[in-house]
C-alpha cells in the first residue's frame, strides 16, 4: 500500500564522504568491480534505515576501516514514503535516528528498552501502515521491528543464497523462529492479517488481565476468610440490612441512656449538707483550741518536771555540800569573809568587834544544821511541784478527752457528709446505666465487625464485577481473533496461490529446467515439487522471491509490501551468468508491470560491471573501477 | 527578829547553790583528784578554768551533752546550746570567789600552787595526803567523777589548755558568745 523509496544517500566524515545522485522511481543500478563499495552502499541504506551492520561496528574483528576509522561520520538518507519527504540521519556507532520532515523533527533510539517507548520503528511502521505487532513465542513476547520487515526487502549479499530471509542481525532464535518469519510474511502480503495480529495480541492481553483478576480474586477471598472466621456468610443486600438494624438498636440505647441521665436528683429525707457543715467547722474550731491547750499543759508539765529535777538535784548537792563542810572543815561561822582565814572572834562581838546579839548575827557561811534546813525546805518544795504537776495531768488528761470527743465528732460529721454528697453525685440508677453501656460497647463492637465485613464483601463484589468484564471480553475478543483468523487464513490461502502463481511464471521465465514453482505452508519456495536441488537455482530462488513480492504490492492494492527493494550484488561464485541476468530482467519485468497500471516503485541494485542485462544499461546510476574510483572518496584536506 | 525560823528563812533566801563556798570547794577537789593533777610536776594549769569546770562537774545533764555531741558528731540544739550558755555566765560570774577558795585551800594544806606561765594564772595540784581519806573515798561525788571522766575524755589535755584554747573549746565553737579576754 505505501511506498517507500531512498531518494539521495549520503555519508560524510572527516575523511571520507559520498554523496549519491538523485535516485528515481524504478530500478537504480550501482555498477562497480570488487571491492569498490558496492556493498558498502547497500550497507549505507540499511544502516541508515536503523539496520546493523557488522563491518561498521568497531569491535567486530571485520571491519570497514574507511568508515570505522573515520570520526564524525553519519550516515544520511532522503527518503520518500508516498509524497512525504524525510531525512533520516544517524551517526555511526550511535543507535539513534534523527528523522526530520514536514510533519516530523524527532531523534528516535532504534532499540526498544521497554514496551511503552516509540522508537524509529514504530515511527516508519506507522507510515508504511504496518502495524508493529506482538508476537508471542513461548514466554517471550515482542514487537514485530521495521528490521525484521527488512529481511525480505534488503536482498544482502547472502554466503549461502538457498535460505530466502536476510539472515538477522542480532542471532536471536526467537526473533528468527518460523513463527515470526511467517508472520513477517503474512503481514507483508496478508490483507487481514494485521487486524488478526492485533485482535489476538489483544485477546492475549484481556487474557492475561482475566488471569490476574481471578488470581486477585483468589488471593482476596481467602484473605477475607481468614478476617471473617466465624461470620455468617452474607451477600452484600443481607449485609446492610443487618447494619440498619443494628444501627436502629444503637439509637435507641442511645436515648434510652440519655433519658436515664436526665432523671432529676432524689431528695433524700434528713440530709442537711450546709447544717453539717457548719456543724463540722465549728467542731474543727475547737480541735484546735483544745489542741492550744493541751500544748500549753503539756508545756507546762514539761516545766514543773524539770524544776523538780533541779531542785532534787540541788538537794543531793546540798547533802554533799554538807558532807565536804563536816569532812573539810574549810569555812565556819568564824571565817574571814574576806581573807577566808579563821577569825578569833568574841562572843556577841563581830569580826569586825562591834556589838552584835549572837543569835541574830549574820553568819557568811553555812554549818550542817542550816544546809540540812535548807535541804528539807527543798524536799517541802518538790512536794508542791510534784501537787502542781499532778494537777496539771488532770487537767491534760480532761482537755485531751475533750478533743478525743471532739474529734469522733468531727470524723462522724465528715462521713456523714462524704455519704450524702456520694448517695447527690449517683441520683442517676448506675446499674442501669452500666447495663445500657455494657451493650452500646458489644453492639459498636458487632458494628465494626459488620462495616469491615460489607467493606469485604463490597470489594469482593468489585473484583467479581471485573472478573467477570474481563472475563466476557476476553470470550468477545477470542471470537473476534477466531473470526479474523478465519479470514485472515482465507485470504493467506488465496495470497499464497497468487504468489504462486507470480513465483511460478518467474521461475520457469528464468530456469530451463524449472517446470513448477510455488510456496508451501509456511511459505518457504518449493521448484519442480521439491526435488530440483541445482546450486545454479539457489539465486534465481531467491532473487525472484523477492521479485515475487515487489509484483504482489504492485498488482493487489491490499498488499502491505512497501514496493522497495535493495538487493546487493546478488552474483555468487558459479552462478551461470545468464541465469543471472535473465533472473535481473524478470525486476524490469516487474518495474514496467507496475507502470502499466501506474504503480510506482523502486529497486536498488548494486552488481558487478556488466552483470545485468542490456536494456537496463539506462539504469546504471553510477559505474567504479579499481583502484582509484571507490565509493567514499578521500577529503581533499584528509589526503594532506 | 530572834526567831530561829526567821532567821532560818533568811539563811535561805541567801542561798546561792553555785556560789557556795564548799560547792565551789568539794567541786574543785574533785577535778584535781579526777584529772591527777597531784604534784608539782602534774599541775592543774591556770585556775581561771576551774571556775566553769565546777559547772560541768556538778550538772547532770552538761558533761553527757557535750559528749553525746562529740560522739554523735551533730549540732547542740538551741536549748543545749542556751544551756551551755547559762553553765558560761555560771562560770564567769564565779571566777572571783574561785580564787580566794583555792587560797582556802591552800591554807588548809589540801593543794598547792604557784605561779603560771602568765601573769593572772596560777597552776594548782592537790596535795592528796592532806585531804580527810573519807571525803577522796565517798560514793557521794561519783556523779561528779564521772562527768570530770567524760570532760577529760571530750578534750585530753583539758589539764594543760590555756585559758583561750578551753573557752573556745567547750563555748565558742558550741555557738556560746565569750565575754571574758
Amino acid at each position: 500500500m505505501a511506498f517507500l523509496a531512498v531518494r539521495k544517500v549520503r555519508y560524510d566524515g572527516k575523511k571520507y564522504e559520498y554523496e549519491s545522485p538523485v535516485l528515481g522511481d524504478g530500478i537504480n543500478i550501482l555498477e562497480g568491480e570488487n571491492g569498490t563499495g558496492k556493498s558498502t552502499f547497500a550497507g549505507l541504506v540499511y544502516f541508515g534505515l536503523g539496520g546493523y551492520v557488522e563491518p561498521f561496528d568497531d569491535s567486530k574483528a571485520d571491519l570497514h576501516r574507511e568508515i570505522t576509522g573515520d570520526s564524525g561520520n553519519y550516515v544520511q538518507l532522503s527518503v520518500t514514503i508516498d509524497s512525504s519527504s524525510y531525512v533520516l540521519k544517524r551517526f555511526v556507532g550511535t543507535n539513534d535516528i534523527a528523522v526530520s520532515g514536514e510533519d516530523i523533527s524527532a531523534v528516535m533510539p532504534i532499540v526498544r528498552r521497554d514496551s511503552a517507548q516509540r522508537i524509529f520503528s514504530d515511527w516508519i511502521l506507522e507510515k508504511l501502515k504496518i502495524d508493529p505487532v506482538t508476537l508471542q513465542f513461548g514466554v517471550y513476547s515482542g514487537k514485530l521491528n521495521i528490521t525484521d520487515f527488512l529481511r525480505l526487502i534488503y536482498h544482502n549479499q547472502a554466503p549461502d543464497p538457498s535460505g530466502i530471509f536476510k539472515a538477522i542481525d542480532n542471532n536471536s532464535f526467537v526473533t528468527d523462529s518460523r513463527v515470526f518469519r511467517e508472520a513477517v510474511f503474512e503481514l507483508l502480503v496478508g490483507k487481514s492479517y494485521q487486524q488478526y495480529y492485533t485482535a489476538l495480541s489483544n485477546f492475549r492481553d484481556a487474557d492475561r488481565q482475566r488471569a490476574s483478576f481471578a488470581k486477585s480474586l483468589e488471593l482476596f477471598k481467602g484473605m477475607a476468610a481468614d478476617l471473617n472466621s466465624g461470620e455468617e456468610d452474607l451477600n452484600l443486600v443481607f449485609l446492610d440490612q443487618k447494619v440498619v438494624e443494628f444501627k436502629q438498636q444503637q439509637d435507641r440505647l442511645i436515648a434510652f441512656r440519655r433519658e436515664l441521665a436526665r432523671t432529676p436528683p432524689r431528695i433524700v429525707v434528713g440530709v442537711n449538707l450546709a447544717e453539717w457543715q457548719k456543724e463540722l467547722l465549728a467542731n474543727e474550731l475547737e480541735i484546735i483550741s483544745a489542741s492550744r491547750a493541751e500544748a500549753n499543759l503539756l508545756e507546762e508539765v514539761s516545766r514543773f518536771s524539770q524544776l523538780k529535777a533541779d531542785i532534787v538535784s540541788e538537794a543531793t548537792q546540798l547533802k554533799k555540800m554538807m558532807f565536804a563542810h563536816e569532812e573539810l572543815k574549810l569555812f565556819s561561822a568564824n571565817t574571814c569573809p574576806y581573807c577566808l582565814k579563821e577569825v578569833k572572834r568574841f562572843p556577841n562581838r563581830c569580826v569586825c568587834g562591834n556589838d552584835v546579839v549572837e543569835g541574830e548575827y549574820e553568819k557568811f557561811f553555812y554549818d550542817s544544821s542550816e544546809y540540812l534546813a535548807i535541804l528539807k525546805s527543798r524536799q517541802k518544795n518538790v512536794e508542791t511541784v510534784e501537787i502542781a504537776i499532778a494537777s496539771l495531768t488532770r487537767d491534760l488528761l480532761s482537755v485531751r478527752k475533750k478533743k478525743g470527743a471532739l474529734e469522733e465528732g468531727a470524723q462522724r460529721l465528715e462521713k456523714q457528709i462524704a455519704q450524702a454528697v456520694d448517695e447527690s453525685d449517683s441520683m442517676v440508677d448506675i446499674q442501669q446505666f452500666e447495663a445500657v453501656e455494657e451493650r452500646l460497647a458489644v453492639l459498636r463492637q458487632d458494628l465494626a465487625k459488620l462495616e469491615q465485613q460489607r467493606e469485604l464483601e463490597v470489594r469482593r463484589e468489585a473484583l467479581e464485577a471485573e472478573l467477570r468484564s474481563a472475563t466476557s471480553n476476553v470470550e468477545t475478543l477470542k471470537i473476534l481473533a477466531d473470526q479474523l483468523g478465519t479470514a485472515a487464513q482465507a485470504d493467506m490461502q488465496a495470497k499464497r496461490v497468487a504468489f504462486s502463481s507470480i513465483y511460478d511464471r518467474m521461475m520457469r521465465a528464468t530456469l530451463k529446467d524449472c517446470r513448477s514453482a510455488s510456496i508451501r505452508d509456511d511459505y518457504m519456495p518449493v521448484i519442480n515439487g521439491g526435488e530440483y536441488t541445482e546450486a545454479s537455482a539457489a539465486v534465481p530462488r531467491r532473487l525472484l522471491y523477492y521479485a515475487a513480492l515487489l509484483e504482489m504490492s504492485l498488482t493487489d492494492e491490499t498488499v502491505k509490501f512497501p514496493r522497495f527493494l535493495l538487493i546487493d550484488t546478488p552474483e555468487t561464485s558459479g552462478i551461470d551468468p545468464t541465469n543471472l541476468k535473465a533472473a535481473v530482467s524478470r525486476l524490469l519485468e516487474v518495474v514496467e508491470t507496475g507502470e502499466k497500471l501506474g504503480k510506482r516503485c523502486q529497486v536498488i541494485l548494486t552488481t558487478g560491471i556488466g552483470k545485468y542485462p542490456d536494456g537496463m544499461a539506462k539504469s546504471v546510476f553510477r559505474v567504479m573501477h579499481k583502484p582509484a574510483d571507490r565509493l567514499l572518496s578521500l577529503k581533499p584536506e584528509a589526503k594532506s | 527578829m530572834t526567831d530561829a525560823s526567821t532567821e532560818l528563812a533568811k539563811k535561805r533566801i541567801m542561798f546561792i547553790k553555785s556560789e557556795d563556798f564548799n560547792f565551789i570547794a568539794y567541786n574543785i577537789l574533785v577535778v584535781l583528784d579526777v584529772l591527777k593533777c597531784d604534784s608539782s610536776v602534774r599541775p592543774f594549769k591556770d585556775h581561771r578554768k576551774l571556775s566553769f569546770l565546777v559547772d560541768f562537774a556538778s550538772s547532770p545533764v552538761l558533761a553527757p551533752m557535750l559528749e553525746r555531741q562529740l560522739r554523735l558528731k551533730s549540732d547542740l540544739s538551741r536549748r543545749d546550746v542556751h544551756t551551755l550558755a547559762v553553765a558560761y555566765a555560771s562560770g564567769a560570774s564565779r571566777k572571783h570567789f574561785v580564787a580566794r577558795i583555792v587560797n582556802s585551800l591552800i591554807t588548809k594544806g589540801f593543794v598547792e600552787v604557784r605561779k603560771g606561765e602568765h601573769d593572772l594564772d596560777l597552776d594548782v595540784w592537790i596535795k592528796r595526803e592532806k585531804v580527810p581519806e573519807t571525803f577522796i573515798s565517798s560514793d557521794l561525788y561519783l556523779l561528779e567523777r564521772e562527768n570530770i571522766k567524760k570532760v577529760a575524755a571530750i578534750s585530753s589535755h583539758i589539764r594543760t589548755l590555756t585559758f583561750p584554747t578551753f573557752l573556745d573549746r567547750f563555748f565558742e565553737r558550741h555557738g556560746v558568745t565569750v565575754w571574758h579576754s
